[in-house]
């Protein structure tokens, strides 16, 4: 029997990472999956990631796994908790500063995984890339081709134009 | 490998297994799509994420990004002309909407009410549902002592005090598109300790505040006074107790109280006015020596401690912003003052020995020249349970009337209308310190909506007293004299509202209810304003007579009566209209 409060995590490509109790619990696929093994020294497999990625997301499981406290601190300024949500906090940034590639994965293992705070974190990265670029801008940024005739764009085009009308 | 620890277990592993291979299925669902996956199936790129992430991430974007993305290939316009939370999105952001608080209501139908609201505030007049469920009462010698003021909190209700009935009867029109008007009866007699003089409710907290009239003993004095005040008054001044008490159950205390009294600070007060709650906070002004001065203040109902409090010399009228900030006035000022009135901190000094210290503000300019009239009550839009959607709070705004002397082309001073959104007032208090002065072409042309009538506002100023902001939208009685039909204008400072209306497929419909000389826009001298917004006219169903029409969170209620007592008057910023002749009926459109 080895450490009660570590456990190991096994990614598809056979990485091994020992791993606090507290930590892997911010998943609630494996938190779910601890609860039904009880006590055990067997180590979990994770299908689907990588070793690289399950590094990325180990990194912001530590990082965050005191949020759940700090966010019952008392609302001083202002009281618009969804503004404020909006905000993507420096750590998560730099976090996120990786290859888009990477930066996919994780979101995708943080779904998988159901890592909420991570997936949100993830998307509201990625909607920042995207606020306020042209069609071309967005796809030149994530190497998307444009599948649509010029007729078909420009109807489209016509249709939406009353949003871009700032 | 797994061990299974109880036959419970199973199920959850059963979950898990059920999961992996959902997994699985969306990894093999990714469409190979882009020419860069040709590094092999796992290459990850934006099109390929799973479609319910792609949806949580166009969700946080604005509309015009949303739009951009539909461009971009026809994956994404796929998603977004068909999936159903970018759908709802935006017609969330059109509608100047929020998503409701977490509930058992599918987002299908979320959605579907979300169309029957849109539908509705877009058609004119016919397409209003007038609610089930309000009262509508005949003139008669039985009702000339009713009394009739609205209360702002997370939302709007109405309050109507039956002196001889001994009751007091509370209004508040549905929150949602389903529900029926809410009704509360509250025996007068609950409070014997004197005459009742003013009434407030907060719904979503349960929260009923009764304001009385009373000399009280200095026992209950002592035992309900905040910790950090020290002051004594002598027993024989009267003071306003305020009552915190539940409303389903106004004969006990609020549960969330500590104290179920709370005093009123300066003794021999006249008359409370312009009371507003949200959340914790609790806020009036009363006045004292024959309306010579006005306090305002702030309190803590919660913890029964008072927050803030100042003294003005004028008339004053003020609206709390958050809970950290109020915006207040006097009549006659050339300017606004935003004020900090966060806890702890200020409440000390507050109430030191001379019981009163005008705290530092911000001071924000009005046009040269121009007096402030006053700043109208607002409800803080504060959902409650089980509602599918809400009126966005940080699109709420600030109305403040004032007389713009600078437009007198004759004798007359006309009366301005001023619409200044919550995030303009936010914007400001993140870079300006207190004592600072913020000149009116440094914030008001631009990030505010003017609203002027020339000419015929000698009766707009009236109805601008008396009409009340919810969330984007303020609803305006118009006049009936002369070219100008009576009526209703809603003026809509959310800016995708603004927007979607210019939209040329909607045009049509937008306008159905606008007869074709009345220039909306140019009637209220908005055409070149900054600010984008929308006003859209109500036909001919508005108030009867001059009443009150207050903008609510699915549409606006008005309040007729023949003749309201204060009419001559609204400079004075009654807020409790004593009505003359009868309440006549409240009506929701």
């Amino acid at each position: 029997m080895g450490d009660s409060n570590r456990l190991t995590l096994v990614a598809s490509d056979g990485g091994k990472f020992v791993v606090d109790k507290e930590v892997v619990q911010m998943s609630v696929l494996l938190k779910n999956m601890i609860e039904d093994l009880g006590e055990t020294d067997e180590s979990i497999p994770i299908p689907n990631v990588t070793s690289p990625v399950l590094t990325k997301v180990i990194e912001f499981c530590e990082n965050h796994r005191t949020d759940a406290a700090r966010t019952d601190g008392p609302n001083v300024d202002g009281d618009d908790a969804r503004m404020r949500t909006a905000v993507v906090s420096d750590w998560d940034r730099q976090f996120f500063d990786v290859d888009q590639d990477l930066m996919f994965e994780i979101i995708v293992a943080a779904n998988y995984l159901d890592i909420k705070s991570l997936v949100d974190v993830g998307c509201k990265v990625v909607a920042d890339m995207i606020k306020g670029k042209s069609p071309q801008e967005i796809r030149d940024l994530f190497d998307i081709v444009n599948d649509f005739s010029p007729e078909e764009e420009a109807a489209l085009r016509k249709e939406n134009e009353w949003a871009n009308d700032r | 490998m797994l061990r299974l620890k109880s036959p419970m277990s199973r199920v959850f592993s059963s979950t898990i297994l059920r999961r992996f291979l959902h997994m699985r299925r969306s990894f093999a669902a990714v469409p190979v799509q882009t020419p860069l996956s040709v590094t092999g199936p796992a290459r990850l790129s934006l099109c390929s994420l799973p479609s319910e992430i792609l949806a949580c991430i166009l969700c946080l974007c604005e509309i015009a990004d949303i739009f951009s993305c539909s461009i971009v290939c026809r994956s994404f316009e796929y998603l977004v002309r068909t999936n159903i939370y970018i759908r709802y999105k935006i017609m969330l952001d059109v509608n100047g909407m929020v998503d409701g608080p977490p509930s058992h209501i599918p987002i299908s139908e979320r959605l579907q009410q979300l169309k029957i609201y849109t539908f509705q505030s877009r058609n004119g007049p016919d397409a209003f549902i007038r609610a089930q469920g309000l009262p509508y009462w005949r003139i008669s010698p039985e009702n000339k002592d009713w009394k009739l003021s609205l209360s702002f909190s997370g939302s709007t209700s109405y309050i109507v005090t039956k002196p001889r009935l001994g009751l007091v009867e509370i209004i508040s029109p549905a929150s949602d598109l389903q529900s029926a008007t809410s009704h509360w009866v509250v025996p007068l007699k609950l409070f014997p300790q004197g005459t009742v003089s003013a009434v407030s409710v907060d719904i979503v907290q349960d929260l009923l505040l009764v304001f009385q009239e009373g000399t009280d003993s200095s026992s209950v004095l002592r035992c309900s006074m905040p910790a950090n005040i020290s002051m004594t008054i002598a027993s024989s001044h009267r003071q306003i107790l305020v009552h915190a008490r539940s409303l389903r159950k106004p004969d006990v205390g609020h549960p969330s109280a500590m104290l179920s009294v709370l005093h009123t600070l300066a003794p021999n007060p006249e008359r409370v006015e312009g009371i507003q709650i949200h959340k914790e906070r609790a806020a009036w002004s009363l006045s004292y020596d024959r309306g010579q001065s006005h306090d305002i203040e702030v309190w803590d109902w919660r913890s029964g401690v008072l927050v803030w409090r100042s003294r003005f010399h004028a008339q004053v009228s003020f609206a709390l912003l958050d809970d950290s900030y109020i915006v207040a006035g006097c009549r006659g000022w050339n300017e606004l003052r935003l004020y900090h009135v966060a806890a702890a901190a200020t409440s000390t000094n507050a109430t030191s020995t001379a019981g009163v210290t005008r705290d530092q503000s911000i001071r924000l300019r009005l046009p040269a020249g121009s007096k402030l009239e006053r700043i109208q009550e607002s409800s803080i839009p504060n959902a409650p349970p089980n509602v599918p959607f809400w009126p966005n709070p940080s699109l709420r705004m600030i109305a403040v009337s004032f007389d713009d002397i600078t437009a007198t082309s004759s004798k007359k001073q006309y009366r301005a209308g001023l619409l200044i959104p919550y995030e303009t007032l936010r914007s400001i208090l993140a870079v300006r310190t207190s004592g600072a002065h913020v000149h009116w072409d440094a914030w008001g042309p631009r990030n505010s909506l003017l609203l002027h009538v020339p000419s015929l506002l000698h009766h707009l100023d009236r109805n601008f007293a008396h009409s009340h902001a919810f969330g984007s939208r303020l609803a305006v009685s118009l006049s009936r004299h002369g070219w100008v039909p009576g009526g209703i204008a809603v003026i809509d400072i959310n800016p995708y509202a603004a927007r979607y209306s210019r939209n040329p497929h909607l045009r049509r419909t937008w306008q159905a209810g606008l007869p074709r000389y009345l220039d909306m826009k140019r009637y209220f001298g908005t055409d070149s304003a900054a600010l984008p917004h929308v006003i859209h006219y109500v036909g001919e169903h508005g108030v009867h007579g001059n009443g009150i029409v207050a903008a609510d969170p699915y549409g606006f209620t008005t309040v007729s009566a023949m003749t309201l007592a204060h009419f001559g008057h609204p400079s004075k910023g009654i807020k409790s209209y004593s009505v003359h002749t009868a309440v006549e009926g409240i009506r929701r459109y």
